[in-house]
């Protein structure tokens, strides 16, 4: 299957005594998605972490699109949005975009991504200086940027283009899975639920 | 990864730095200070004149450099890589070594062009009073950019694991050793402390990173007027002067800077982002 498998994974942070994730299973199918929800703390995060491949497994394996997702082939197929405010201050939008199509070797116009997600096309401010909701679609931007064949959003904010952008990437035949601590609408718009606490399936 | 995405990524964090307040406000004070020292050395004349502007100018290069290069390097990873940046650039596909490089790069490059702006600003400086360029401070600005450049791949090369202020201690400690090492040196060789030093000192001279002493500082130390840039050095009554560095001094501590600068690639990718 080219979409996501993970099997038995469990991973445990630099300098830290329990693992943040236990035993954790699951597949998604091309076009089909995953949300991942839970409590504070309850590893959502590092799932997603650990299937674009910035955590390695402890134990267990993660495939995204075939191969494990250190690969950087396999990392500019992946389309990530991490969970916090991931920009240096002084980082314009148009320049966040250029830098991620840059990386991922795209020759789709920023414009494009910036107005997917509700956001001028010639987008100049300095991200430090937008509020939260529009960071997040900032970094929603980014991580559609370059057309991805997986979509891994860790916290994105549920606007009408985020579900929008969703749904696109999905009849793209496109592998989504949203962690999010308030699911909303994602399960009925994913088709799917992994709930976690502390660590392991709930 | 693309030459054209490296030159992205490269171009895109010269301006992020160049965004930056603190960037801007330590670039602009050493222009503010330079018109002082100007100022003030235009008063003087002859030899006086050209000691007093070489010697504000080597201050404010030490002191100001090493703000900017603990700075730029102290603050190369440690915070983006928390707040999840150095994640999305790896996870659009970049590889963390890459990733380091390339920032470490960005960094050289913002202070070789604060130098640069202070460099010419005191160029400009020596003209106004009648001096013309002033080839010895030229010089003297290159050793000051080759130490600085130390400070800030060794501040950077423990950014990835601790803190920036921690980093940037790493960074003045290694500087303060490299010059540690260099007075020692000359103190032995110039018989202000006792032989018996030579196997300590010799093999330590040889290993460890030495800071670069320019002719400029070399000559203005015998005149005593070096200032905070290059003390003159009294032991047992006797009066040290710390020669210039030689051509393997400069390539030995540029050896150095580019180990740390390693090691600062190195951590990125150890660490987990």
């Amino acid at each position: 299957m080219d979409g996501i498998i993970v099997s038995e994974l469990t991973v445990r942070y630099q300098g830290t005594a329990e693992p943040a994730i236990i035993g954790i299973s699951c597949a998604v199918g091309p076009g089909k998605g995953l949300c991942v929800t839970g409590p504070e703390g309850s590893g959502k995060s590092t799932l997603i972490r650990a299937l674009v491949g910035l955590v390695p497994p402890t134990r267990g394996t993660v495939s995204v699109l075939g191969g494990a997702p250190q690969l950087p082939a396999v990392r500019t197929q992946i389309g990530y949005s991490p969970d916090r405010l991931p920009f240096p201050r002084g980082m314009r939008v148009l320049d966040a975009i250029r830098l991620v199509g840059a990386i991922r070797g795209t020759a789709d116009a920023p414009s494009a991504a910036l107005e997917q997600v509700g956001l001028p096309p010639d987008d100049r401010r300095v991200i430090s200086t937008l509020e939260l909701g529009e960071v997040r679609r900032v970094s929603l931007a980014c991580a559609i940027t370059g057309s991805p064949r997986a979509l891994l959003l860790d916290d994105p904010w549920e606007y009408p283009e985020t579900v929008d952008v969703i749904r696109r990437a999905l009849s793209d035949g496109v592998v989504v899975v949203v962690g999010t601590l308030d699911p909303g609408g994602f399960p009925d718009l994913l088709g799917a639920t992994l709930t976690l606490a502390e660590g392991r399936p709930a | 990864m693309s030459g054209a995405a490296i030159a992205v990524m490269l171009r895109i964090d010269l301006r992020v730095l160049a965004r930056r307040l603190w960037v801007q406000m330590t670039t602009l004070a050493g222009l503010v200070i330079i018109a002082i020292v100007a100022i003030f050395a235009a008063g003087d004349s002859g030899q006086a004149q050209i000691d007093a502007l070489r010697s504000d100018s080597a201050s404010l290069l030490l002191i100001g450099g090493l703000v900017v290069a603990v700075g730029l390097g102290g603050g190369a990873f440690s915070r983006d890589a928390s707040s999840g940046y150095l994640g999305l650039l790896v996870g659009s596909g970049a590889t963390p070594s890459r990733v380091g490089a390339i920032r470490i790069t960005a960094r050289i490059l913002a202070l070789a062009a604060i130098f640069a702006i202070w460099g010419v600003s005191m160029q400009l400086a020596s003209l106004a009073i009648g001096r013309g360029f002033d080839g010895a401070l030229a010089v003297h600005t290159l050793a000051a950019l080759e130490n600085a450049g130390l400070v800030l791949c060794a501040s950077a090369a423990l950014a990835s694991v601790i803190g920036p202020i921690a980093a940037g201690v790493f960074g003045i400690m290694v500087f303060i050793t490299a010059q540690a090492v260099v007075n020692l040196k000359a103190d032995l060789d110039q018989g202000a402390i006792e032989r018996s030093s030579r196997s300590f000192i010799d093999p330590v001279y040889s290993v460890l990173p030495r800071a670069i002493v320019s002719p400029m500082i070399a000559e203005l130390q015998h005149r005593s007027d070096a200032g905070p840039a290059a003390p003159t050095i009294n032991i047992n009554g006797l009066t040290v002067y710390v020669p210039a560095s030689h051509l393997s001094d400069v390539l030995w501590t540029l050896l150095w800077t580019l180990i740390f600068a390693g090691l600062a690639t190195y951590g990125v990718r150890r660490r987990q982002l």
